[in-house]
């Protein structure tokens, strides 16, 4: 018993060490708040479509680049707030489907993944998740010194000087 | 037949004298060995025999020692003295026999004559039988007059019951009376929320003389499928009034009454819908009767088991189902208008939805009138949340129970995190509390009398507020739903009247229960923060864990404790 007994520890610390580097830790035991039937995807694989809401989402962060071919998002990039309203406005092809611009507070919140964390996202809908830059502007302001953006690695709402940088991700209202 | 509640005294042990009287000894001993001269009057006893028959007390009369001439003794009945019954039966009840039904009564005085030589007389009192299960009964007899010679003049017959106690077993069974023992946890699909009234019938096999006992218990599932939870899922009542439902509630333990010559009580069962698709399968309620006093249970009978369907449907589903653009609940106002240097319109609504509400009444009717107003109708999302409401003082010495009805809604109560159903806690249930919502802490006191978010929901749908039932807690993106991200006040409550205008007394310091447990963290579950300070600028509206009671650890006191308020579908998921 007691050979068998560390012969277990040996076999699962390695694996637990392992899961800390997964990119998503989820509880199977949660219901998903953002399964992936809630989605549909578009003719322009770089969008989706949130059956709930209505609204159509970018599943690369602004100013990286979508590759169809291994559905990843390559390229870092962060904005100040004032930054991330020009470049959303910079996008306007005079498209009305898809005028792109910063989602406010309730409309990003409305992607956090509750059964999940690290990021709080659904990897399948939303690509490439840095870890690095979890903040995400909000158009949603409080007042000039203060922003509120969602920190995506556990879903929390926060609030951020609009001068400083934190990522983007565009949403738009479809027809 | 009249009970007596006590024990009662005689002058000699029955069982000595029973002992001499019914002797199987090989030579009777002569009472003049045992007794000093005089007259005696001894106790005796008998079995009661059943219905139609008859038995009989045989009262001896001794006389001590034996006389050369006649010696006449008049005797007649006494009435039972509780305190001259002896203490030989200490942990009896004996009650008095009742004449004409338990016995035939001796007309009037009579008399022995003892001739030159007896010295033993036996007056007999004819006992009626019966079927009925009851106390031994006690029949009084006395000796008449006054004499020297009377060294015993009262004496007790027993008459000993010989009928076993009734067996009692319990049902479930529907208003029409069929037995249950399964059902769809709530309503049809569109009908959902609801509470599915059923009867539980305690019987007993026959009458009894007493009254008979038993106390139910829910009993722990065997089987594979969930254990229905007591308040979340059902509730048993005396007599259900929802008004009420502190007082009339029966909880594990709770002692049932079946009143003699009574062979039936018949509870309230109700059987709770949750509302929500938590894929917790189908869930068992075992209720199981354990006999306490003057009955017994057999192994068929003592058990009801109900299984309990869950008929949600999986939200998946309904997105599968549900068409595009026909969207139950969209994303309303924020409350703020952004406008960056020359930078319009980036917060844009969907559908355009400013806030919108309507006070709802008691019964859920549309109202203008905020006296009446009970709940808030969201038009834009069809949620209908809760108002709470300022503290209520009643007057000193009322009873506590009112003074928690009148204090329901209080929003200064506080409840730990409690979720029974293991798809909705992430695998912790956490601390289900006391059982007795909202009663005002006393100031000052570390001791905790919250209860649980569990049960706060489960007498509120039981109360059916405005009308409805399938009362929760909301999930964070709900609560977000009703914040206005433009009041930069201590709440942020988009409208109003959810927290009763009363910023002064609002608890804004504290944060709301979601029932959402943490990902990262299953022992805790989302509190939102409606308050939205100047002074702690980084914790503005932001989503905290809380940590909850560990799991199963009854005894972990020092357990988190937030506000909460409730919301519902609206019957109209």
């Amino acid at each position: 018993m007691k050979n068998t007994f560390l012969l277990f520890i040996i076999f699962v610390l390695p694996g637990s060490l392992a899961a800390a580097t997964n990119p998503n830790l989820c509880q199977s035991a949660l219901i998903s708040t953002t399964p992936d039937e809630r989605f549909t995807e578009q003719v322009d694989p770089s969008i989706v479509y949130d059956r709930r809401t209505g609204l159509f989402w970018q599943r690369c962060p602004l100013g990286l680049s979508y590759d169809a071919v291994n559905n990843v998002c390559s390229g870092t990039m962060q904005y100040s707030y004032t930054e991330a309203l020009n470049q959303a406005l910079a996008l306007d092809n005079g498209d009305p489907q898809f005028a792109w611009r910063l989602p406010n507070i309730k409309e990003l919140a409305s992607i956090a993944e509750r059964k999940c964390a690290k990021p709080a996202l659904n990897l399948n809908i939303f690509y490439n998740f840095d870890e690095r830059i979890p903040l995400f502007w909000s158009s949603t302001v409080k007042d000039s010194q203060h922003v509120y953006i969602i920190n995506f690695e556990n879903g929390t709402t926060d609030l951020r000087n609009p001068d400083l940088n934190a990522s983007v991700r565009l949403v738009a209202d479809g027809p | 037949m009249v009970s007596l509640k006590y024990s009662i005294k005689v002058l000699f042990p029955v069982l000595l004298l029973a002992g001499v009287v019914g002797c199987s000894c090989s030579k009777r001993p002569d009472p003049s060995e045992l007794f000093e001269p005089g007259i005696y009057l001894l106790d005796t006893a008998t079995a009661e025999g059943q219905s139609g028959k008859t038995s009989v007390l045989n009262f001896k009369i001794l006389l001590v020692p034996a006389r050369d001439a006649e010696v006449t003794v008049s005797y007649t009945h006494d009435t039972v003295n509780p305190e001259l019954i002896s203490v030989v039966y200490p942990d009896e009840t004996i009650d008095i026999a009742a004449a004409s039904s338990d016995y035939i009564q001796v007309s009037e005085v009579h008399e022995v004559v003892f001739a030159p030589g007896e010295t033993e007389k036996t007056v007999s009192v004819t006992v009626t039988g019966d079927d009925l299960y009851e106390h031994n009964e006690a029949v009084a007899m006395k000796l008449l007059g006054s004499s020297n010679e009377y060294k015993r003049k009262n004496a007790y017959g027993l008459i000993l019951n010989d009928d076993p106690p009734p067996i009692a077993s319990v049902n479930v069974k529907t208003a029409a009376g069929e037995v249950v023992e399964s059902l769809n946890e709530g309503g049809d699909l569109g009908q959902d929320n609801k509470q599915v009234p059923l009867k539980v019938e305690i019987t007993l096999d026959k009458v009894s003389g007493l009254d008979a006992k038993v106390a139910p218990q829910y009993e722990e599932n065997p089987y594979l499928n969930n254990e229905a939870t007591y308040r979340s899922d059902f509730a048993l009542y005396s007599q259900f009034d929802a008004s009420n439902i502190y007082l009339n509630r029966l909880k594990s333990d709770d002692v049932i009454t079946i009143p003699a010559g009574e062979t039936k009580v018949v509870y309230d069962l109700v059987v709770i819908d949750d509302g929500s698709f938590d894929g917790e399968g189908s869930e068992s309620l075992i209720l199981k009767l354990n006999p306490r006093t003057d009955v017994s249970v057999n192994s068929t009978g003592s058990k009801a088991v109900i299984e309990i369907f869950d008929n949600e449907i999986d939200p998946a589903s309904i997105y599968n189902v549900l068409l595009d653009g026909q969207l139950n609940k969209g994303i309303v106002d924020t409350g703020v208008n952004t406008k960056v240097g020359t930078i319009n319109g980036q917060d844009a609504d969907v559908f355009g939805a400013a806030f919108n509400f309507q006070y709802l009444d008691a019964q859920g009717v549309a109202t203008n009138d905020q006296d009446l107003a009970k709940c808030v109708k969201d038009m834009n999302t069809g949620l209908v949340w809760e108002i709470k409401r300022a503290f209520v003082n009643i007057e000193e010495g009322a009873d506590p129970v009112a003074h928690a009805l009148a204090n329901r809604h209080w929003f200064g109560q506080r409840f730990t995190w409690y979720e029974p159903e293991f798809h909705l806690n992430g695998g912790r249930s956490g601390t289900p509390g006391q059982e007795t919502c909202f009663l005002k802490e006393d100031s000052g006191s570390s001791e905790t009398k919250s209860c649980s978010t569990s049960y706060y929901a489960a007498d509120v749908n039981l109360e059916q507020f405005c009308g409805l039932t399938g009362w929760r807690l909301p999930s964070i993106e709900e609560m977000r739903s009703v914040s206005n991200y433009a009041i930069d006040d201590v709440h942020s409550f988009a409208f109003a009247a959810m927290q009763n205008n009363n910023v002064n007394e609002y608890p804004g310091e504290d944060g709301f229960w979601s029932n959402e447990s943490a990902a990262n963290d299953t022992s805790s579950a989302w509190v939102v923060f409606f308050k939205d300070s100047s002074a702690t600028p980084t914790t503005a509206r932001s989503l905290y864990e809380s940590i909850r009671g560990k799991f199963g650890t009854e005894t972990s006191f020092f357990t988190v404790r937030a506000n909460g308020i409730l919301v519902n579908d609206g019957g109209n998921p």
